[in-house]
């Protein structure tokens, strides 16, 4: 493979890698499978490179082969228990900002989030990372229509479990 | 009421600090690693099972007297038959099973790269079917053929004996087979189908 494809590879990566750390803390449980999903995520993106043309932002096409690796690719080495070490694990919580209750909510939705199942976790965390539903759809290969329905579903569901 | 979602969304731009960051040193390596995802497992097993079926069709042939003797009846040429429509079969199945993989694309989108990756595992699973639907139908169709041509090689009781052990020749090759399948595919492919049937509801 040519050296500087290579190079503009890992530079790229290098510049957009949050994007994919912050799949594989959705889609795994711990340190070793974060860093088993990444690998994998990279195997696949260097894998497509040569198709990319372009014509989309590299990070837009990201989200793709990342999201298609953790849904659909990815086969987790070892089956961990699903109780989760939340200080380690999950997500850092903010406890200057928010007061007790706040942070209590968000440690509540975001495991609410990691129990989706994969796909609403997918729509999630394109919401989340701040995609319009033209994105979204695009992202997953479904309608807008379809996208903003099932996000209201989520959206229910995340709520009820937060005002049962 | 505030949007929790929204409030969540707040909170979740700001992890970035948090995430581990690697370095164009770290992200070199990892290029040359080998990817073990499903598409990759159902490539070793299906070529594995290919191998099989190919060492089951081609390699195995029955010998000793018994086998002159049938040979003697069906003759050559059923068996050159045979052999060419497994052949035949075998380049179709492979030929088959290759364009799907090759339309196998991690940047299609999720549910059409699920689609492909089933249709691909399907190859396989029609080939063996294939394979099964030959045994018996060359099995009953040289039983009809010696029967018929020369019923003195087959006494009732010998014929009762060969359809009762086809019988269970089939049920526990068909029974390890559905053990072995439900064993390696239903690993590997359960989480893979309950996706792509969620997916498949989303565009209901």
């Amino acid at each position: 493979m040519d050296k500087t494809v290579e190079d503009n590879f890992v530079t790229l990566l290098e510049e957009n890698q949050n994007i994919v750390h912050k799949i594989c803390r959705l889609y795994t449980n711990n340190r070793d499978q974060h860093n088993d999903l990444f690998q994998e995520i990279t195997i696949q993106l260097w894998r497509a490179f040569p198709k990319f043309r372009g014509d989309s932002k590299f990070s837009t096409w990201m989200y793709r082969v990342g999201l298609n690796t953790a849904i659909t690719l990815y086969r987790k080495s070892k089956r961990t228990v699903q109780t989760q070490d939340f200080d380690s694990v999950m997500f850092r919580i903010s406890s200057e900002e928010y007061d007790d209750t706040v942070e209590q909510q968000l440690k509540l939705m975001y495991s609410a989030v990691k129990e989706l199942n994969d796909i609403d976790k997918a729509l999630v965390f394109l919401y989340l990372e701040d995609k319009n539903y033209s994105e979204i759809s695009e992202t997953l290969g479904i309608s807008e229509v379809n996208a903003r329905v099932k996000m209201n579903r989520v959206k229910k569901k995340l709520k009820k479990i937060l005002n049962p | 009421m505030v949007d929790e979602l929204e409030m969540l969304k707040k909170d979740w731009q700001k992890q970035e600090g948090s995430l581990p960051k690697y370095t164009k040193e770290d992200l070199y390596p990892m290029l040359l690693k080998k990817s073990s995802s499903v598409v990759k497992w159902i490539l070793f097993i299906s070529i594995a099972e290919f191998a099989v079926w190919i060492l089951l069709s081609f390699g195995i042939k029955i010998t000793g007297d018994d086998a002159s003797n049938v040979k003697t009846v069906i003759g050559d040429s059923v068996e050159y038959i045979s052999t060419g429509i497994h052949l035949a079969a075998l380049i179709f199945f492979i030929g088959w099973f290759y364009k799907n993989y090759k339309k196998i694309e991690n940047t299609d989108s999720p549910r059409v790269l699920m689609q492909n990756i089933l249709n691909t595992r399907k190859t396989v699973k029609y080939y063996i079917w294939f394979n099964l639907a030959f045994l018996v139908l060359g099995t009953v169709g040289a039983f009809v053929l010696i029967e018929t041509t020369h019923p003195e090689f087959l006494s009732t009781d010998s014929l009762f004996l060969a359809v009762i052990s086809l019988i269970i020749m089939l049920a526990l090759a068909i029974g390890i087979l559905l053990i072995i399948y439900r064993l390696l595919y239903g690993r590997l492919l359960k989480r893979l189908r309950a996706n792509y049937n969620q997916l498949k509801k989303l565009e209901l």
